[in-house]
């Protein structure tokens, strides 16, 4: 009779304790729902190119990943000369990369004086010289003097804790869609293979034009 | 080392040890289970728990998360998995081994969560509360093993003396 209590106990707290976690899980993941999604654009993203435009391209990426910055002129190319397409940069500085963080801040924080896309071109466009620096805060700060932001607001701004949240929420939407190496692309919601060159790239986007076109 | 090991191989002196001991190791391990479950379930969810304080995303997402490939949530889950287990087994059918192999686990448990703890603290540098309470409850059942195993060592001294 013992016996029967002490593992019927068991097994009742062991099923109510994992059952328990599962709903706890389940509602952590409702309250997340607020999380952006892939193919959807946020009013918190920072966006390129047409704003009502039938293909989006979503990347996550890293400003220390030399993939990411190898990416940046022909991301840079895809917009200029496609007007069917819009570009949503997200962070997802890798845990590896210790200036990864600071350069996302630095953009978000530009982002706050309505320069982000100048600070993103200005960190990709230089990343050699400030990827192995041991004080990448101070090189941004020279970048954020020379595309004339407000230092004041800057150097409160690349510290605060919204800045934070917002890369964070980046992080969260990028973790919840499965993303795990950087850059990963999205065109419209869907995942892609990175394509190899310029005119890869360029079909996608206008295979998804079409795509769209006809739905 | 050699005391340490004579420490853990000799058997524990049931008739000294209070009522309570196994018991509060088994709610300590079942807080720890519960904790690690918790983040398991997250993990293979592809979501992370939400954190008030603290830096969940940096901690969970990184390279120390997983060994070969396995969230460590996982692994300290089945470690308190084991301890609840053998600790009813013990509860069930009072064998001395029953509770010494938790003993044992428990240096385990302690030692992996020291050496997470130091890489949370000061190579991924964020908090995460969740990784906090489990090396708690490690460390909690450490040193109420602890305490077991000397004051039993103690007392077949004092039996032998």
């Amino acid at each position: 009779m013992k016996r029967i209590f002490t593992w019927g106990s068991f097994a009742l707290i062991v099923v109510l304790i994992v059952w328990g976690m599962i709903a706890a899980a389940n509602k952590a993941e409702r309250e997340s729902a607020g999380v952006a999604s892939v193919d959807q654009v946020t009013a918190t993203d920072w966006i390129k190119g047409a704003t009502s435009s039938p293909v989006t391209i979503i990347e996550y990426s890293d400003f220390q990943c030399p993939a990411c910055a190898a990416y940046f002129p022909l991301i840079e190319k895809l917009i200029a000369e496609n007007t069917n397409v819009r570009f949503v940069y997200r962070h997802f500085p890798l845990q590896q990369h210790n200036n990864a963080m600071p350069a996302s801040r630095a953009t978000e924080a530009a982002g706050n004086q309505g320069k982000f896309w100048e600070m993103y071109s200005m960190i990709f466009e230089t990343q050699p010289e400030w990827e192995s620096v041991s004080d990448a805060k101070a090189v941004f700060s020279g970048y954020a003097q020379k595309i004339g932001l407000d230092m004041t607001k800057y150097a409160t701004d690349v510290e605060s804790k919204e800045v934070d949240e917002a890369i964070n929420a980046d992080i969260k939407s990028g973790i919840k869609s499965g993303v795990n190496s950087t850059p990963t692309f999205y065109v419209n919601g869907k995942k892609i293979n990175n394509p190899r060159e310029y005119e890869e790239f360029k079909k996608i986007i206008d295979d998804a034009a079409t795509t769209a076109a006809n739905s | 080392m050699k005391n340490l090991r004579k420490l853990l191989t000799t058997p524990l002196q049931l008739q000294q040890i209070p009522k309570w001991v196994p018991v509060v190791i088994l709610a300590i391990a079942l807080i720890g289970f519960a904790d690690a479950t918790y983040l398991t379930i997250e993990h293979y969810q592809n979501e992370i728990p939400p954190c008030t304080i603290g830096g969940c995303e940096s901690v969970l997402t990184s390279q120390y998360a997983q060994v070969a490939g396995i969230p460590v949530s996982l692994l300290g889950a089945l470690n308190y998995l084991i301890i609840v287990t053998l600790l009813f087994l013990y509860l069930d059918t009072k064998k001395e081994i029953f509770l010494r192999v938790p003993v044992l686990l428990s240096v385990f448990g302690a030692v992996a969560s020291i050496g997470f703890m130091y890489i949370m603290i000061f190579v991924i540098k964020a908090f995460c509360p969740y990784c906090v309470v489990s090396a708690a409850t490690s460390l909690s059942i450490f040193a109420v093993s602890l305490w077991l195993v000397l004051k039993s060592r103690n007392l077949s001294q004092q039996v032998q003396g």
